[in-house]
């Protein structure tokens, strides 16, 4: 089976950064398969997701021992094919939709600077065929309304419909309803799905919340300071979650059932440590042995773990 | 309970030119001394307009903003100046909210100067009690906003609304520009406050499960209006407005091979002129919500609904699986 990317030993460093955003990553995103990226702001989340497409600018130093779309070796590949590559296979949502669009352009115009040979009219065609894919009705007339006529949600389908024009089979997807109410993004996780299916599309989604993490991904890889520190199936993840981290996060987010007005159980947010795990300042099951050395990632069961004290018993984390 | 605000059939019409724009209608709601109310709905819904009317922010077209019993309209500058110091506020955008040029501890100390409390050496000592209260280290005080994360800046925030030891807290989305660890510090830290000041706070925020942990009673806005009322484990087990349970069913949570949540019958029609305003989405939408406006009327004890099919439905959109696909 060919996969749809494929990372090994991802290293970035901004220009000026004293540490690494990205240090040592992997990353396999299945052809057809559903993956999700989980972290916090500044855990590299973004970051991974712009490198393995190479879409980070000169300021950053990439090195890899593998770095690979659909097969296509992207650390060699000339940049004028690696544009084309992208252009036609890759389709990538964002998470701001007024920020992605040009407000003094119309969504036509904006659309068909993507889309490359055949006329004009041709080109409108295709776009008036995947506006309609997306559930936009009266393409034809909405093709010609500029970004403030259209909702954020509308945006955000009308940026899906732009990627969907070149036929591609990888949708990068990064915090694509974190700026959307609750109901408009069940519409939209429920579309991207749809598209899924129909298109044969593989996904990466990038997102700090694990409700739509897992509404959407098969498997996912939650992050932290740079390092991916627990990976597997989901809903495994999310059943008996093994890294101290991601035991935070989950029982950090505020639920629709079960005790409220109780403190919900979180560490106070220290900065990561220099060496060792970088999660031990703020960890619970911290021990000494933790600030010595970087944890590897073992395999548990169905998941792989960066955490020295996993598996946890679940008395002791509580 | 004595009702610190009161808001009396609130309307909000925004003007510019031959353009108007109704941003809220008809809303009325109370908040009781020490209890927590939730506001939640979309954006556009009129949320952040009934929290600035609340605060005497604005003035209301229609109906009247009412604290501690006499209306804000009728106040006098002085009197205006007391209620405000009684009322305070936390907003989204932390950093927005505080001046970049100036430090952390004159931003504290910055609510007791204007309202006279205390001398200089009183102030500082109460900046660093404050400091204390939301968690931060003293040093703080000499930093400014640049060198503090978003959610140390929220602490400052919310010191600087409790310095004065208000009874009522308007806060308007204060968490969701936060990260889930650091929302869930805040939310932490909201707790604290309420309980040990004994404060009454108007929470809104578009996030249900947020809303849900801290309040005592909830308020559900759609459209300008409100949709829903009722305590808040009655109305997030079985709401009784269809608008309701569509954020209900829509809101995810991180559950292995949970229900996929079935949204609302895809896009937002524009909002009709006439009747009920969320008919062109609602699944259960028959012919006489087309015309006319149902008002919010009690559905059972403490519960109002602007549903006319509220009770009927209960039985029916009450059932989690109903309308929901698993996959």
């Amino acid at each position: 089976m060919t996969a749809a990317v494929s990372v090994r030993e991802l290293r970035v460093t901004y220009g000026g950064a004293s540490r690494p955003a990205l240090d040592g990553v992997d990353l396999d995103v299945p052809d057809r398969g559903s993956v999700a990226l989980v972290g916090e702001s500044g855990s590299g989340k973004s970051t991974l997701a712009l490198a393995a497409t190479r879409l980070l600018d000169g300021s950053a130093a990439v090195s890899a021992e593998e770095l690979s779309l659909f097969e296509a070796d992207l650390l060699r590949l000339p940049a004028r094919e690696l544009r084309a590559l992208r252009r036609t296979r890759v389709a990538m949502v964002f998470q701001d939709p007024r920020a992605s669009w040009n407000p003094t352009r119309t969504i036509a115009a904006q659309l068909l600077d993507g889309l490359r040979g055949e006329a004009r009219r041709e080109r409108r065609a295709r776009l008036v065929e995947v506006m309609r894919r997306v559930g936009i009705g009266d393409p034809e007339e909405r093709l010609d309304d500029y970004p403030h006529h259209f909702s954020g949600g509308m945006l955000q389908r009308a940026m899906l419909a732009g990627g969907l024009a070149h036929g591609p089979r990888l949708l990068i997807a990064d915090e694509p309803t974190s700026a959307l109410d609750t109901t408009v993004q069940a519409e939209l996780l429920t579309l991207i799905d749809e598209l899924r299916v129909e298109e044969g599309l593989s996904l990466l989604l990038i997102s700090h919340d694990l409700g739509v993490v897992g509404r959407m991904a098969a498997e996912v890889v939650v992050l932290f300071a740079g390092r991916v520190v627990e990976r597997g199936p989901t809903d495994e993840i999310l059943r008996s979650p093994q890294h101290p981290y991601t035991r935070e996060l989950i029982a950090a987010t505020p639920r629709l059932h079960g005790p409220r007005k109780v403190p919900l159980r979180v560490g106070r947010g220290r900065g990561p440590a220099e060496t060792g795990c970088s999660y031990a300042p703020r960890c619970p099951l911290a021990v000494e042995a933790c600030a010595q050395e970087t944890p590897p990632l073992r395999t548990i069961g169905a998941v792989q773990v960066a955490c020295i004290r996993a598996p946890v018993d679940e008395a002791v984390a509580g | 309970m004595t009702a610190l605000i009161e808001l009396r059939q609130v309307g909000m019409e925004f003007r510019d030119g031959r353009r108007s724009v109704v941003a809220c209608r008809e809303v009325s709601l109370t908040v009781a001394e020490g209890e927590v109310v939730g506001l939640v709905g979309e954006s556009g819904s009129g949320k952040s307009t009934v929290a600035n009317v609340a605060l005497g922010l604005l003035t209301p077209t229609a109906g009247e903003a009412v604290f501690r019993g006499a209306a804000l309209a009728s106040r006098s500058r002085a009197e205006l100046r007391q209620v405000r110091a009684d009322m305070q506020a936390v907003f989204q955008e932390p950093f927005l909210a505080l001046d970049s040029r100036k430090s952390v501890g004159w931003a504290i100390e910055e609510p007791l100067r204007i309202h006279g409390r205390g001398d200089r050496e009183e102030r500082r000592g109460r900046v660093l009690e404050l400091l204390d209260a939301v968690g931060l280290d003293r040093s703080v005080a000499g930093r400014r906003p640049s060198q503090l994360s978003g959610g140390q800046l929220q602490r400052v925030n919310i010191a600087r609304a409790i310095a004065l030891r208000p009874s009522l807290l308007v806060c308007d989305e204060p968490v969701s520009a936060l990260d889930v660890s650091v929302q869930a510090q805040i939310i932490n830290l909201f707790l604290e406050i309420q309980e040990s000041l004994g404060i009454g706070m108007l929470f809104i925020s578009h996030d249900l499960a947020v809303v849900r942990h801290l309040s005592d009673r909830i308020v559900v806005m759609y459209a300008g209006r409100i949709v829903e009322e009722g305590p808040t484990d009655q109305v997030c087990e079985a709401p009784h407005h269809p608008y309701a349970r569509a954020l209900l069913d829509a809101s995810l949570e991180p559950e292995p091979s949970r229900a996929r949540a079935a949204a609302a019958p895809a896009f937002r029609e524009a909002i009709p002129e006439d009747g009920c305003p969320f008919a062109p989405r609602c699944p259960h939408v028959e012919p006489a919500c087309e015309t006319g406006q149902l008002p919010l009327a009690p559905t059972s004890q403490g519960r109002s609904s602007a549903c006319r099919r509220a009770l009927e439905l209960v039985g029916v959109a009450g059932n989690r699986d109903e309308g929901m696909v698993r996959s």
